[in-house]
């Protein structure tokens, strides 16, 4: 199933196998360099388009040193696969366990990333889980010290995590965050109530 | 059920300033004391912060930097966080707050000369 794409540069149609999706590619026409977009298709035999002739895989550049234009594309991990797509190798995604093309840089189903290039990009265009890093600063100063540092700690994995791409460690040190957050606050809480009740307990004996 | 929680939370925030701003915690006993203050006599890095507030309550910001320089630095620092929390930022931002925190809990502690300013003076 090739990835077809416009030129932004040319607007020549172009196509490219579906593990070239998130890679950089330079156009055979004007030599323009783009990323090559995911493959829209979400479900196959939905929407089946129509059969690409084998040829339009790898049109000869205009240089003419036969190479596929693809070959250009830096560290794509294969070129056009010449048995075609259909019966191109497919592996169950780590993360959601759909099947996807074996040398896909990016999970269609849910967009988990593997291409460690294209990782850093995947974690800063998206929105990171929120790390409660305010919070966290607010109790360790009025709180719980340690409970809030453990916070601190779980904000930063928070970043961390969001930024190298790992989506559901982030999410799972946002939770930890906020549980510690929350702990601190209650201990802080817990600290308040205890010393009402002594000093109540204190006023009561005066009288 | 969110905007209820918010909405519990701003009456006590509210109410707490309250408190603070007309009851000052260098004069009365009604604030619980800080556990590790009382227990080993250290600072930890929220001491004096309540009496701090009170004088920046007050407009006296020169009396809560005395009493808890970190807390009104960081005060522009939070609202910067606050204000960007749903920009990636990266990590260091963290860790850099976690350093400060932990250094600055450590330094106060000293009784030489530079360092003893960043103790709550009265």
């Amino acid at each position: 199933m090739p990835i077809k794409m416009t030129c932004p540069s040319c607007g020549k149609t172009l196509s490219a196998p579906d593990n070239a999706a998130g890679k950089q590619a330079k156009c055979p026409g004007c030599g323009q360099i783009m990323t090559v977009p995911e493959a829209v298709v979400e479900a196959e035999g939905i929407y089946a388009p129509a059969p690409e002739p084998e040829s339009s895989y790898s049109p000869q550049p205009p240089t003419g040193d036969g190479a596929s234009w693809l070959d250009e594309v830096q560290g794509a991990a294969a070129g056009p696969t010449a048995s075609g797509a259909g019966s191109e190798a497919r592996r169950p995604c780590p993360q959601c366990g759909e099947m996807i093309v074996a040398g896909a840089a990016k999970c269609r189903f849910c967009n988990a990333v593997f291409d460690p290039r294209l990782k850093g990009v995947a974690g800063s265009s998206r929105r990171p889980p929120e790390n409660y890093l305010v919070q966290a600063i607010l109790v360790t100063l009025f709180c719980c010290l340690p409970c809030g540092i453990a916070a601190i700690v779980y904000a930063a994995q928070v970043n961390g995590r969001a930024q190298a791409g790992d989506i559901q460690g982030a999410i799972k040190a946002s939770q930890n965050a906020k549980t510690w957050c929350w702990v601190s606050f209650g201990l802080g809480l817990a600290w308040i109530v205890l010393y009402a009740v002594f000093v109540a307990s204190r006023v009561g004996r005066m009288h | 059920m969110i905007t209820v929680y918010r909405m519990a939370l701003g009456v006590v925030v509210a109410g707490g300033v309250l408190i603070l701003y007309v009851v000052n915690p260098a004069a009365s006993s009604i604030y619980p004391p800080c556990p590790l203050h009382s227990l080993t006599g250290l600072y930890c890095p929220g001491c004096g912060s309540l009496r701090a507030m009170h004088q920046l309550l007050h407009g006296e910001i020169w009396a809560a930097v005395r009493l808890s320089p970190l807390m009104v630095a960081s005060i522009p620092v939070l609202c910067l966080l606050l204000a960007f929390r749903n920009r990636p930022y990266h990590p260091w931002v963290c860790w850099c707050a976690l350093g400060v925190l932990l250094a600055y809990g450590i330094l106060r502690n000293i009784p030489l000369w530079p360092f003893s300013c960043l103790t709550p003076h009265p």
